[in-house]
């Protein structure tokens, strides 16, 4: 069922492009194809292959015996993911240091690891070799956060 | 012909040995890829994915030569775990399996990766020099390509990967679509207007294609391990791996097996060569190959030495014939070619004839670098077994985070913003739920590099022609390659009715 609802996902998103080719501004065409015309090709043929495929899925579906519906996704896999999308929303918020540790202590004890003292001394070392690895060596602009992490952040990176 | 130009020739090794620190990245890139591609869960594309961040602040050759080395390792890493434990560190290393692991349980574990060190190495060698000394001349050639065969053949090259490297040609065909749509998203070259931007301003440059690919690659693959479970090594492996001493290889013990070492090490560049082959098809084929034209086929599968080495020299050599159509051309031939591929294009370069005519250095620096990094298995390979007998009591809960944590600011520091880190997570999901469906996402990588030059090339030829798009069929090169596509396409369907039929005619 996960593959039916995938294909479908597929043959909407290449609906949703194909419909927004058509507030393309042609008038200023250079060539016979346009600004359009290879896009809305390779659209057009990558539907058609969705709705032969997802027809395909559909009669391997019917055949199966065990129709259970399983999205093949556990704890740890939301985990990771809802970690990794807190992390991006505090970046900005409470810089690299403070959200990189987080996310560090949330996906190790997200993976298995229980013991408390190894979770935060791995997360602190991993996130200070990091930062001075990227922020001072490679000098990326990693993000400061806001207020007083922003003051501290400056005597690390 | 004239192949190699002796004056690029010697600054180029004077560029490798007298800067220390390209020779160190060979060095540390050859290591660290020995030690992805030996650990199962890092793929080579992943190892090189993850090594990325730091090219984005190296000059062009030291990060490409970074790259390279990694390349080179990772194809002789996956094979001590399939030797010691009967587990592929990578694809490319499934055949070796067939007889190393044999080896191991008969107590010629150490011989084992001694051969396959030694074969590796010198598969390595092989396509490097057959580079060296072959794609300036096929760089020329390519030089004489035209608008309407480039389009053929970036074509192609998603033809192949979609049509040999994938489970489904279907699912294969729809990334490929995918990713050629998701490449023309933001402005318009040739018409100077925006598209499928949904009014965003951050795609008005187009959608960055590192993010994607590190999402597709590195995330998907750690959110497909912990939905597996891959869990360490058991302490009785790692207990077997300690009790392995390598046993160096002799040379004239190497070359007993010349006619093996040769054959694959050919088979091995050519299959390399083709585009979404690879050397997981490379080192199958060698193996068949010494198992047909062996006296006694027999031995095969029970601990033979040439099981080892023609799949080892095999693989490798693939992994340097990838890099030609990658260098000469612009079209990868393998899910790790289209990620060092752009990498060059994030570093200012375009892949393809005029890298040979404008960066020669360039291209020497490349081809000497992965013959270093194949010498340098010799030395290193010792030591990756060593290294990995530790490495394996990593379990991949603390291995995960760190490979997240790289994704994150290799996705950041492409353009320092914050939105390429989305773009890596919306990726890694659907790329998890496309590994998991059989939707190849090495296909929507190639259709995502290879899109633009693709359109751009079409239009240019209906423009140089006045629309005539029968001007695709009639120049000889665009028409065989465009019948060569056909054939590639074909190719999935007719077999799988050529093996029906078989199977009836056998009842």
């Amino acid at each position: 069922m996960g593959e039916i609802i995938f294909h479908i996902g597929i043959f909407i998103t290449m609906g949703i492009f194909y419909n927004e080719l058509g507030n393309v501004n042609v008038n200023r065409v250079t060539d016979v194809v346009g600004p359009v015309g290879f896009p809305k090709v390779f659209l057009i043929l990558g539907m058609i292959l969705t709705l032969i495929s997802l027809y395909q899925t559909i009669k391997k579906y019917r055949k199966q015996e065990n129709k259970e519906f399983k999205l093949n996704m556990n704890v740890q896999f939301y985990g990771i993911i809802i970690s990794m999308i807190l992390f991006t929303l505090l970046l900005g918020k409470l810089g690299f240091v403070i959200s990189g540790f987080l996310l560090l202590v949330a996906l190790l004890y997200n993976l298995g690891e229980s013991n408390n003292v190894k979770v935060f001394t791995i997360s602190t070392i991993s996130i200070l070799v990091f930062t001075l690895l990227f922020g001072r060596i490679l000098s990326v602009p990693l993000p400061r956060g806001l207020g007083l992490l922003k003051e501290i952040s400056y005597l690390l990176y | 012909m004239k192949t190699l130009n002796s004056e690029f020739l010697v600054q180029t090794l004077q560029l490798i040995f007298l800067q220390p620190l390209n020779l160190l990245l060979i060095v540390v890139g050859m290591l660290l890829g020995l030690i992805f591609g030996a650990l199962p869960g890092i793929s080579s594309s992943m190892g090189i994915i993850l090594m990325i961040p730091f090219t984005y602040y190296l000059a062009p050759v030291p990060s490409i030569i970074l790259l390279v080395a990694v390349y080179a390792g990772a194809a002789y890493g996956g094979s001590i775990t399939a030797i010691l434990f009967n587990t592929p560190g990578n694809p490319g290393a499934v055949a070796t399996t067939f007889d190393g692991y044999p080896m191991t349980k008969n107590g010629k574990g150490g011989k084992a990766l001694g051969f396959a060190i030694s074969a590796s190495a010198f598969g390595g060698i092989f396509s490097a020099i057959i580079m060296l000394l072959f794609a300036p001349s096929l760089s020329k050639v390519a030089l004489k390509i035209q608008s309407a065969e480039y389009f053929a053949l970036t074509l192609l090259g998603i033809a192949t990967i979609a049509s040999i490297g994938s489970k489904n040609l279907a699912k294969a065909l729809i990334m490929a679509c995918l990713g050629i749509v998701i490449a023309l998203i933001g402005m318009d070259p040739m018409a100077g207007v925006t598209r499928m931007t949904f009014g965003k301003v951050e795609l008005l440059s187009g959608v960055p294609f590192i993010p994607i690919m590190i999402g597709a690659f590195a995330l998907a693959e750690v959110l497909k391990q912990v939905m597996t479970n891959i869990t360490q090594m058991s302490k009785d492996e790692i207990a077997q791996v300690k009790n392995v001493n390598l046993e160096t290889t002799k040379l004239s013990e190497l070359f007993s097996y010349y006619k093996t070492l040769f054959k694959s090490s050919l088979i091995g560049t050519l299959i390399g060569i083709l585009p979404g082959t690879g050397g997981s098809i490379a080192s199958i084929v060698s193996y068949g190959e010494a198992v047909r034209s062996d006296k006694n086929p027999d031995k095969f599968g029970k601990g033979a030495p040439e099981g080892v080495i023609a799949p080892e020299s095999a693989n490798n050599a693939a992994a340097g014939g990838a890099m030609i159509p990658t260098l000469v051309l612009g079209i990868p031939g393998s899910p790790a070619t289209t990620i060092i591929l752009s990498a060059l294009i994030l570093q200012g370069l375009q892949p393809g004839p005029q890298l040979m005519k404008e960066q020669p250095l360039m291209l020497y620096a490349i081809f000497f670098s992965m013959l270093i990094a194949s010498i340098l298995v010799f030395f290193g390979g010792k030591f990756g077994v060593k290294a990995f007998a530790s490495l394996l009591k990593l379990p991949y809960k603390f291995l995960a985070p760190f490979i997240l944590m790289f994704s994150i600011l290799g996705s950041f520091a492409i353009a320092n913003n914050v939105f390429h880190i989305w773009i890596m997570i919306i990726s890694g999901i659907v790329g998890y739920f496309m590994k998991i469906y059989d939707f190849s996402p090495a296909s929507l990588i190639l259709g995502l590099v290879l899109g633009s030059m693709m359109e751009e090339n079409f239009r240019r030829q209906l423009l140089i022609t006045n629309g005539d798009f029968s001007s695709f069929f009639t120049r000889p090169i665009s028409l065989a390659l465009l019948l060569a596509i056909l054939a590639i396409l074909m190719y999935p369907v007719v077999s799988k009715k050529l093996s029906k039929k078989t199977a009836q005619v056998a009842k």
